[in-house]
């Protein structure tokens, strides 16, 4: 098996193969994994909150969506990775207490604010896993690109 | 509003008074719907950037946690957490009826719910009274996931606005089974700064 490589809350880890990036328990948090299919390089972001703005000097970069995306392209181009050829499979933004009456829980936001920076980035999502009210454990596979969301009650999904 | 939240050793000392105030109202008001002893230990106050509280209190493992947001002077939430087995032997402790599988019934969840329902409410009354405060319960919620998810979620809730997240956790374990859960209050920062004034003119330090 590939070693493990966990991935922390507000933490972006980038890899070549073989190995598995893990995050744990994503609730609000969004993990987003990118990928170059090519060069086998990946990488995954456990993303806390949507944007940064104004929070400057920003004290972790890999914490916010805006923030933590382009960093995970840079850590990625250092290994390797082509910006133009990566893709992206994202999964979490749950809001775990399915009966709260509130619609713009901070995992909403999370999604959004992640589809928002792909796109900005020209990163196409080809898998998503998000929503609901189940926390999720991801674990992206850098060999084949394969993302596995993990739940408590509700199964493995792969992306 | 983001700014650093720093406090002193006697607002400190004062802010974890009130909180073993409030979870000592909480835990024996679950002594007395079990007809049994429950015994805390000292709260412990924290206040620092929410990653590493999530990251430190939470892992994989099953939970079930009742969430009840408060309302009025003091804006935040109080969670009940237990593991799931813990969880389970509560409800056993409280209807005298074996838990029926894993999963919980519809019955053990509307236990459990009001079990979080009476804590919270003897919680935020108790720091009601003490600070002269209306604080108000809301109806609970109840989920049963990875410790991890639940706490990022009702952690990140409350500290979206600073990255800074208030935790007062105090642990109780309830005789004669042994079972042992933790319960969260954790205010906003406005609410904790409300909080902290009100306690500074309580002992004559003034605003």
């Amino acid at each position: 098996m590939p070693p493990v490589i966990v991935v922390d809350i507000a933490d972006v880890k980038a890899a070549t193969e073989p190995a598995r990036l893990v995050s744990i328990g994503l609730g609000s948090c969004v993990g987003v994994a990118l990928f170059d299919s090519k060069k086998k390089v990946g990488s995954l972001a456990h993303i806390m909150l949507p944007f940064s703005r104004g929070s400057e000097p920003v004290d972790n970069r890999a914490k916010y969506a805006d923030t933590a995306i382009p960093l995970a392209i840079e850590k990625m181009e250092k290994l390797g990775a082509n910006r133009s050829r990566l893709i992206a499979k994202i999964a979490g933004g749950a809001k775990m207490f399915s009966f709260i009456p509130k619609d713009d829980y901070i995992g909403r936001k999370n999604v959004h604010a992640v589809r928002e920076v792909l796109r900005r980035e020209d990163i196409r999502i080809v898998a998503e896993d998000t929503g609901g009210s189940v926390g999720r454990t991801v674990e992206f596979d850098t060999s084949s690109g394969t993302m596995l969301v993990k739940t408590a009650r509700l199964g493995v999904r792969k992306l | 509003m983001a700014r650093q939240l720093i406090l002193n050793e006697l607002e400190m000392d004062m802010l974890r008074e009130v909180g073993s105030i409030g979870a000592s109202h909480a835990t024996n008001s679950l002594a007395e719907m079990t007809g049994t002893k429950v015994s805390i230990e000292v709260p412990a106050l924290e206040i620092r950037p929410v990653e590493q509280l999530i990251s430190r209190e939470g892992g994989e493992e099953l939970v079930a946690g009742v969430y009840v947001e408060l309302e009025g002077d003091v804006n935040g939430v109080i969670v009940l957490m237990l593991d799931i087995a813990s969880a389970l032997q509560l409800v056993e402790q409280i209807t005298g009826m074996p838990p029926a599988g894993e999963e919980l019934t519809e019955m053990e969840v509307s236990v459990l719910q009001e079990v979080g329902n009476i804590m919270a409410s003897h919680f935020s009354n108790a720091l009601a009274d003490f600070l002269g405060m209306k604080i108000m319960p809301m109806p609970p919620a109840l989920a049963v996931d990875m410790a991890a998810a639940l706490l990022d979620f009702i952690m990140l809730e409350q500290a979206c606005k600073t990255g800074d997240a208030i935790l007062f956790k105090t642990r109780f374990i309830f005789q004669p089974r042994q079972i042992s859960g933790n319960i969260f209050l954790m205010p906003d920062p406005e609410s904790l700064d409300r909080i902290v004034t009100m306690l500074r003119e309580k002992v004559g330090l003034g605003a």
